[in-house]
């Protein structure tokens, strides 16, 4: 039978022709998202048209449009040709193309409107998976079928990968489709590692054998030589069938999966540089001694071989660069940043994607029947791929090492974001250079079928030679290399093998489905609540909205991570966490601990525009989670909008009142910090331009409290022309603070409201940007600062002491008549509280834990409390007690203060489970991390007599 | 693994695509690679493990 008589010519045009489209238009995609990252404005604010839901776009629409489009074209050409045969059920090419081509557009449209499953490279619904399934289905049965059939008596390497990556693929969507979006026993760190498995095995499984079928056919048929090494090839598909479906985990590492599986997962991923070196060299093999003809050429099979050779490169340093990363300590500086996105495309597009248009070169001409119709246009397009790639690699790369090496070093997250802006801008340069080429492609392509020169088809390979049909006489291959063994043992026996070391023993373990976490300040074990019906609406927003490919959710134990976000994270917090959101990228910050971070105003100011309240943030604005607004009036969350607020909000406070205690914002400033005027003249300058990029936004640019986000929070932001400051330590109502009063205000954030800590800019920086707000007010230059109040030793916290302060509290010092009878920030008093700007304030509320609003500011920590009650609060009705009370009293007041939130804390405890006989190790622990001199407390007795009386108070709130 | 050289040039045509693969042979040091990275998979293996 000759050659062209084995293929359907037009089916693989059909099929080429949309994969054209896909191969032009979602890397145009990916070039608006990169676009994004230094004008985050670009496009506009349309929630179709943001980061989130354009991500999927791109990333499938280059898995499954641009690559998988024309591989499945491909092997309507491939694998007749090496069988011998024409495919099996040729005519439901046909249904299959369009069906294909449907699912990848309405897939895409899918993800545009908001449809998303929240797992990566998974995202599709179910209808659209059902579509995807059906169509590789039949594909493979065509292929199976043709295989049975054959009529060449040895099985090419080239079908063993496509047998594989069938057979491998429809079974890694069963696990992709069904079992992480459906079963809701695979949740949390299962559904991590599970997921871990999906998203490489697409990779690994999927594109990497697709695109190594397509060069073991295309090199030698265009290099015109002999595949250099059989020998070489059982080796590189063996090593890569086995230790490739092992290693998926590296995705999620120094997580809550269990270390064993980390440490498999790394060391499988180091064995991927044989089987990746074992086909290196057979390629590389293969051209030698044509290496002039194929760089000198200039026909299509020319193009085809250097775009083979330039992929063959790009996928030795991208392998290599990924077996690299997942090394542990590499891992730590690279992860979450652009050196994996690097990695991601220098093996899909690098390699993948690479190979398939090298495919297209080669068989375009002989199934349009005519010659490329300009070589110079294959020539600018294959230049403009190597500049164009060949740049953004090495920057995303250069990238990732920056961004983490910064990172590591403890530098402000949006800081590293900043310095990342240049890089983006050359990344989209890099992108668009790369998009023309693929553009000239198309143009090529289509002028190539219109107006191309008439080829010469190949002649009939039937009119073998006598050499060649002694070249036949080689033994048939071994059952290495059989049908029945690579579709069974490779194909459905390691894939099986590895999900069952990587996910099915990992989840039989216990420890991997606790609903526990230990209690961060009492070691004691408590359970972790499911989320109430708002905040499962908030986390569906989150996924939708595509929050969690810029958002990691898992603290590591490396990088400073715990000084810079809080603890690490415990397996038994993402109990509930179905699918889970652990993510692989940080474009913005971990959102593990977010929760009581910020207030809900700062939260609700910074979905409407982030800019406002950072001006360095590149997230997109959710102007859809608002009600509609007429005029000018400030727009109100709508009920989405509230759900993702309850959502992130409730995020990372399952192993309790940790922010409380946490070290980075318990900073001990002292009074040394007093620069000299010198000093002060010098960071004016710096003081400016911290305060220009992380105030303005909240403070405004006069210092006035009226900056663009103002108009949503509450308390409104500080105004600092009138120089009067909530926390001071000098003496006098609202006197002026000293630079470490300050400091400390900074440094640590007012809970509650919306002033962040900024513990992590520089104290440089700090120390600046307080020498540039005392600018504002001339009270700076006309008043002296007082003296700082003498703090006194601390009395041992006794039950006398706590007693002897509720009676302050109720009596001398009339504390109730505004923090109510309870402590709950409720007395008669509150509702017609001012401040001097005519404010309303609510008086602290001290039951409550670290961050919420309502509760304290600044800590109930003895020395803050002490020092609060004998100044006051500046601008405020909370008179400073200096002189009224003795210090004896005040640390009274103090202790009685501290047991509110004791108290309050050992119900939360006990409501989360905590066994009784717990309860009063608890209590001890929570006095020690907030008082030196608990030691003596004598609790047990105070507990009886008021834990009826607070469960009923915090049941009530 | 072909080591003999006549074995190692033996060529096979596929007659349907025109392909020519050579039965070939692994190279010495790709053999070295694999023994040293499994040597070394053991030995990470262990480390890291016991130390989680």
């Amino acid at each position: 039978m000759a050659q062209d008589e084995l293929i359907n010519r037009p089916l693989i045009k059909t099929w080429l022709w949309t994969a054209l489209i896909w191969l032009t238009v979602v890397p145009l995609v990916g070039l608006l998202l990169s676009i994004k990252f230094h004008n985050p404005e670009f496009l506009g604010n349309h929630a179709a048209w943001t980061f989130g839901r354009l991500r999927p776009v791109h990333v499938n629409g280059v898995i499954f449009g641009s690559f998988s489009t024309t591989f499945l074209g491909l092997v309507y050409y491939y694998v007749p040709r090496l069988c011998g045969i024409r495919m099996y059920k040729e005519e439901w090419g046909w249904g299959l193309v369009w069906l294909w081509n449907a699912f990848i557009f309405f897939g895409s449209i899918s993800f545009m409107l908001g449809y998303n499953s929240g797992l990566e490279a998974a995202e599709y619904k179910w209808p659209l998976n059902i579509v995807r399934f059906v169509v590789l289905g039949l594909v493979g049965v065509q292929v199976v079928g043709t295989i049975i059939q054959r009529k060449e008596r040895r099985f090419y390497v080239a079908l063993w990968y496509t047998t594989a990556a069938l057979v491998w693929t429809l079974m890694n969507l069963i696990s992709g489709g069904v079992i992480l979006p459906y079963a809701e026993q695979v949740e949390g760190v299962n559904s991590a590692a599970l997921h871990g498995l999906y998203i490489h095995d697409l990779v690994g499984l999927w594109l990497t054998p697709a695109g190594l079928a397509l060069i073991y056919y295309f090199l030698p048929t265009s290099v015109k030589n002999p595949l250099y090494s059989h020998q070489l090839s059982l080796l590189g598909f063996w090593t890569l069938a086995f230790f490739y479906p092992i290693v998926g985990i590296h995705h999620y590492m120094y997580s809550p999966i269990p270390h064993l599986n980390q440490v498999i997962a790394v060391v499988f991923s180091m064995l991927m540089i044989i089987p990746v070196w074992a086909v290196m060299v057979n390629w590389f093999g293969t051209v030698s001694g044509r290496w002039g003809e194929v760089l000198g050429g200039v026909d299509s099979d020319s193009y085809a071989a250097k775009f083979l050779l330039l992929g063959a490169v790009y996928y030795l340093l991208g392998c290599f660069q990924g077996s690299m990363e997942a090394l542990f300590r590499l891992q730590q500086l690279t992860h979450f940043n652009d050196f994996v996105i690097g990695h991601s495309h220098l093996t899909v597009f690098g390699a993948m994607v690479n190979w398939a248009i090298a495919g297209l070169y080669y068989v375009w001409p002989r199934v349009t029947g005519r010659k490329l119709w300009s070589t110079r246009l294959a020539s600018w397009h294959l230049w403009l791929t190597i500049a164009g790639f060949s740049v953004m690699i090495l920057g995303l790369t250069a990238q990732g090492f920056i961004q983490g090496s910064m990172l590591e070093y403890g530098v402000n997250f949006v800081d590293t974001i900043k310095e990342m802006q240049p890089w983006w801008v050359m990344r989209s340069l890099a992108g668009a250079t790369m998009d023309i080429g693929l553009l000239l492609l198309l143009i090529e392509c289509y002028k190539t079928a219109r107006d191309g020169e008439p080829l010469q088809q190949d002649g009939s390979a039937t009119s073998a030679s006598d050499e060649d049909a002694a070249l036949q006489s080689v033994p048939a291959q071994g059952w290495l290399e059989n049908p029945p063994t690579i579709a069974l043992v490779a194909g459905v026996g390691f894939f099986t093998f590895a999900v069952l070391i990587q996910a099915i023993i990992p989840f039989l373990s216990p420890g991997t489905r606790v609903t526990t976490v230990e209690d961060v300040v009492t070691s004691h074990i408590v359970q972790v609540a499911n989320y109430t019906p708002i905040e499962l609406r908030g986390r569906h927003v989150y996924i939708r909205e595509g929050c969690w490919y810029c958002h990691s959710q898992f603290i590591r134990p490396v990088t400073g991570e715990t000084q810079r976000w809080g603890p690490v994270s415990q397996t038994g917090e993402y109990a509930y966490d179905h699918p889970h959101l652990f993510s692989t990228r940080r474009i913005g910050p971990d959102l593990t601990r977010v929760g009581r971070k910020y207030g809900d105003d700062w939260h609700t100011a910074h979905h409407w525009q982030p800019r406002e309240v950072e001006p360095d943030s590149i997230m997109p604005a959710f102007p859809w989670l608002f009600e509609p607004v007429k005029g000018d009036a400030r727009p109100q969350l709508n009920e989405d909008g509230k759900a993702l607020l309850a959502y992130i909000q409730r995020l990372g406070t399952s192993i309790g009142d940790w922010r409380e205690g946490f070290v980075s914002t318990r900073v001990a400033t002292g009074l040394a910090l007093n620069p000299s005027p010198e000093t002060r003249s010098e960071l004016l300058a710096l003081g400016k331009a911290v305060y220009e990029r992380r105030c303005i936004g909240c403070h405004g640019a006069k210092g006035d409290g009226n900056g663009p986000a103002a108009a949503w929070l509450n308390p409104r932001p500080r105004d600092f022309t009138r120089g009067i400051f909530k926390f001071r330590s000098t003496t006098g109502k609202d006197s002026l603070p000293t630079d470490a009063d300050l400091f400390l205000t900074v440094t640590h954030g007012l809970w509650g409201t919306a002033m962040p800590s900024w513990q992590e800019i520089s104290e440089r920086e700090r120390v600046a940007v307080i020498q540039y707000l005392k600018t504002f007010s001339e009270r700076w230059q006309k008043e002296e600062i007082g003296q700082a109040i003498i703090l006194t030793a601390e009395p041992s916290v006794t039950a006398e002491s706590i007693e002897n302060g509720k009676t302050i509290f109720h009596g001398k010092a009339i504390c109730f008549m505004c923090h109510g009878v309870a402590g709950l920030g409720d007395g008669t008093m509150a509702a017609a509280l001012q401040d001097v700007w005519g404010q309303p304030v609510r008086p602290s509320n001290f039951t409550l834990p670290a961050g919420l609003h309502g509760g304290v500011k600044l800590g109930h920590d003895s020395e803050h409390l002490f020092r609060t009650i004998m100044t006051g609060v500046g601008g405020t009705a909370m008179p400073p007690f200096q002189g009224k009370l003795t210090d004896e009293e005040m640390w009274d007041v103090v202790h009685y203060v501290q047991s509110l939130r004791v108290d309050a804390h050992v119900l939360e405890l006990l409501t989360a489970g905590l066994p009784s006989t717990e309860e009063h190790e608890s209590r001890e622990r929570i006095w020690d991390s907030l008082s030196k001199t608990a030691g003596q407390v004598e609790t047990d007795k105070r507990l009886n007599d008021t834990a009826v009386t607070r469960a009923t108070e915090i049941n009530a709130r | 693994m072909a080591e003999d050289p006549q074995k190692r040039d033996e060529e096979y045509l596929y007659r349907s695509s025109g392909i020519r693969e050579r039965q070939g042979q692994i190279p010495l040091w790709i053999k070295l690679v694999v023994a040293l990275l499994f040597v070394w998979s053991v030995y990470y293996l262990v480390q890291f493990w016991s130390a989680g």
